[in-house]
């Protein structure tokens, strides 16, 4: 997956336990609803919305969700 | 009577420090968690019907699963069987209650007397959003009150709630939790040894025990066994969810929301201020507007305070009899104390200006933005506010690593940030630059002012190579962690930002402060004592010299001040280490300045004042002048072009700063982190140091 700006996924679970214990402790639970809104430069951070709420994450630690696509733009 | 203890627990983002200082205001305190360096903030009130309470807020955390050390506080607080039964005010911001309940639960299901107070409900208002809160006391059996601890709406409601919750002996309503089969069964093995405990507290057990500080060896060892083949992290994740899912529904039945129309106007700031291109823009641009108002506003006052401290030293100086405790109490003490005092006064604009920046929610922008290039030199997003920090001093920029929950970008931190140019080294620049620089300009730029930029720049330079070099040297398995939340913009709580600067402003002085003093005193005494022969031989000398007419008897004091610290015991190291840094263009003067300025960088601006006093007798000029016209035996000047950059390089990469090293002891724990610092920092400004001197001098 890319994580362009503008796209939308649903959160199915995580595949590394310590990002889904950091996660679910954040509130970002399967069912979320994540949207790239935008990246810094060099792109290795990223600012999401989760359920509409703004939230920075590194791309690392987004390649460790499992996420159901569902493009929208 | 006994004061009530009331401990204050909730999310980073819940409004909790605002709720503390809201009701306790100067009644506050900051000191450690016995054993940590987790700072504890302390405070009291008393109710209207005469309750004397003490409120300890415990560090913000999202769960009972910390990330951090701050975070650990909260786990090992709710599962030590030694704790007294207590009162909780659990915290919640009323706009994200799906957030919050996670935590709430986990803290219940320990036994604690809970209230539940809805933060925010001004914001909330705005927001059309409502909560039914009649529902929530129904479901969660606890009160619940909404406040706003920014107005200090619902305030009065708040104590009435917390007055009827000491009264009643009511007692706590049952687990949420429902542990699994597996995890009962463990539980029950530990029934005998944890009596005290309920079951939730002693699954935290299984989770924990390799780290939970009150376990004896035995106890741990027991544990272990129990917790063979116990998948902590599988546990946490089930745990997690089945809370999610019970009060998900809840609160979502509990909620009334309308269109969110402030959401817009941050999400709209963001799209200017997190800006892959303009935000940085405007980082920098905020940044230099902070260091602009640091050195301009701070100027006034360091004056004052400098002239207050000079005049006290020349009051003990004329009203006491003269001797040693004289010269100690002006000497040492007073122009000790004057050397903390003088840094208050930018200390405290920084942490204003930062106070409002992290107030307004601009902070967790900052920290975004960062990320990415501070991860290339090991640090993480939130070094960027303690290497901003860094540019007024060491000490409080040290003190806000606590944050960063990866250990390894931390000590990184840690050990970079004494790299940028601090308060301290100004004065030493402010010299050194201006002899080191000609006045003149080069295109429109003023050289010196170049000068001044490019020795910043340096240490910036220095501290970012110094992370990438970390990154690729310190190994620990941890994984970092950015997983940032974005608060939405608001007003500064003006109460917040005054009390944030007076702590930290407190801290610096009554930490780094004692250490600056004792070492002051120390090296007041090397400087002032030396072996009795010789002491008596440097006075017997001036005298001579003023009886043959060398020396005007004006200038005698003066002499007689250099030639004493020449054979005192200062006077002594700075010889004995001469041959150590004469490759750099050094003498044993500039030797006894390095030694001085240990206690803290600037004296060593005094150290020179007093060294250089012989010269010339007219006594009026500058102590720049003075320096000058110093001679080494062989009639060269001391203080070269190639001598004075040497020294400024050296200025912006040693570690010449002991009360810095004292909070990084306490800071890692051990001494070793500090050493290697220390011996990083002292060689490469060693070398850079001799680089520069041979490069000039070849020319």
């Amino acid at each position: 997956m890319q994580f362009k700006r503008g796209e939308t996924f649903q959160v199915k679970g995580f595949r590394n336990k310590q990002i889904a214990s950091k996660m679910l402790s954040i509130g970002i639970i399967p069912g979320s609803r994540l949207t790239i809104v935008r990246q810094v430069l060099g792109g290795r951070t990223l600012y999401l919305k989760v359920d509409g709420f703004p939230v920075a994450l590194r791309r690392r630690e987004l390649r460790a969700f499992v996420l159901d696509e569902s493009r929208h733009s | 009577m006994r004061p009530v203890r009331l401990y204050l627990a909730g999310n980073p983002n819940s409004g909790k420090t605002t709720v503390f200082n809201l009701l306790t205001g100067l009644h506050q305190h900051t000191g450690n968690f016995p054993g940590v360096t987790v700072e504890r903030k302390r405070g009291h009130f008393r109710l209207d019907t005469g309750e004397e309470v003490e409120v300890i807020d415990l560090p913000g955390t999202y769960s009972f699963y910390p990330t951090s050390l701050d975070e650990r506080i909260v786990v090992q607080h709710f599962a030590d069987p030694d704790r007294e039964a207590e009162f909780v005010l659990y915290i919640a911001d009323m706009n994200h209650l799906d957030k919050h309940f996670l935590l709430l639960e986990q803290i219940m299901d320990t036994g604690a007397r809970v209230i539940l107070a809805l933060n925010m409900a001004d914001q909330a208002e705005r927001h059309r959003l409502d909560v039914d809160v009649t529902r929530l006391r129904h479901v969660l059996r606890i009160p619940v009150i909404k406040i706003s601890a920014r107005t200090g709406a619902g305030l009065a409601e708040l104590k009435q709630a917390l007055h009827e919750l000491f009264q009643r002996k009511q007692a706590p309503p049952g687990p949420f939790y429902k542990l699994s089969d597996a995890e009962r069964r463990k539980v029950q093995e530990l029934q005998k040894e944890f009596a005290a405990l309920n079951d939730y507290q002693r699954l935290l057990l299984l989770h924990h025990y390799r780290w939970l500080p009150f376990l004896s060896e035995a106890e741990r060892e027991r544990i272990a066994a129990v917790a063979q083949g116990f998948d902590s992290l599988k546990h946490q994740v089930e745990e997690t969810m089945q809370r999610y899912n019970r009060f998900l529904p809840v609160i979502r039945s509990a909620i009334r929301r309308a269109p969110d129309t402030r959401r817009l106007l941050s999400d709209r700031l963001d799209s200017v201020l997190t800006h892959r291109v303009w935000g940085p823009l405007i980082f920098f641009a905020i940044v230099f507007m902070v260091f602009q108002a640091i050195f301009s506003w701070a100027a006034y006052p360091m004056e004052w305070i400098d002239g207050l401290f000079s005049q006290l030293a020349n009051i003990v100086r004329s009203r006491l009899p003269a001797g040693w405790f004289r010269d100690l109490l002006a000497d040492g003490v007073i122009a000790g104390l004057g050397g903390i005092v003088i840094f208050v006064p930018q200390i405290a604009i920084l942490f204003f200006l930062l106070g409002i920046l992290e107030e307004i929610g601009y902070m967790a922008r900052a920290v975004y933005l960062f990320d990415s290039l501070m991860q290339r030199f090991g640090l993480n997003g939130r070094s960027i506010v303690s290497l901003i920090s860094g540019g007024a001093c060491a000490i409080p920029a040290i003190m806000t690593t606590r944050t960063i929950t990866n250990w390894k970008e931390r000590l990184t931190t840690i050990l970079t940030v004494p790299f940028i140019s601090c308060s301290a080294r100004l004065p030493v620049y402010v010299i050194l630059v201006g002899m080191a620089v000609p006045e003149t300009h080069f295109l429109i730029f003023n050289l010196q002012g170049l000068a001044f930029a490019g020795l910043y720049l340096l240490g910036v330079i220095a501290a970012l190579g110094a992370g990438w070099v970390l990154k690729h040297v310190l190994h620990t398995g941890e994984q970092g962690f950015l997983a940032l939340q974005l608060p939405s913009y608001q007003w500064p709580v003006w109460r917040n930002v005054f009390l944030g600067m007076w702590e930290k402003t407190r801290s610096f002085v009554l930490g780094a402060g004692k250490i600056i003093l004792v070492i002051s005193i120390v090296l007041w005494a090397a400087a002032s004592f030396g072996p009795p022969g010789q002491m008596k031989a440097a006075a017997e000398a001036v005298r001579q010299e003023v009886a043959a007419g060398r020396i005007s008897p004006e200038r005698s004091a003066d002499a007689l001040a250099a030639r004493r610290l020449e054979a005192s015991y200062a006077g002594r190291v700075g010889k004995w280490i001469e041959p150590l840094i004469r490759p750099l263009g050094y003498d044993w003067r500039i030797g006894i300045g390095l030694l001085t300025s240990f206690a803290a960088r600037e004296v060593f601006v005094g150290t020179m004042s007093t060294l250089y006093s012989l010269g010339d007798d007219g006594g009026t000029e500058s102590l720049r002048e003075k320096m000058r016209q110093a001679r080494l035996p062989d009639g060269r000047p001391v203080f070269t072009r190639a001598t004075s950059l040497s020294l400024l390089i050296f200025y912006v990469f040693a570690m010449q700063c002991m009360s810095t090293l004292a909070v990084v002891r306490r800071e890692t724990g051990s001494w070793k982190w500090p050493a290697l610092q220390f011996t990083f920092m002292t060689t490469l400004a060693y070398l850079a140091a001799w680089a520069v001197y041979h490069l000039l001098s070849s020319l």
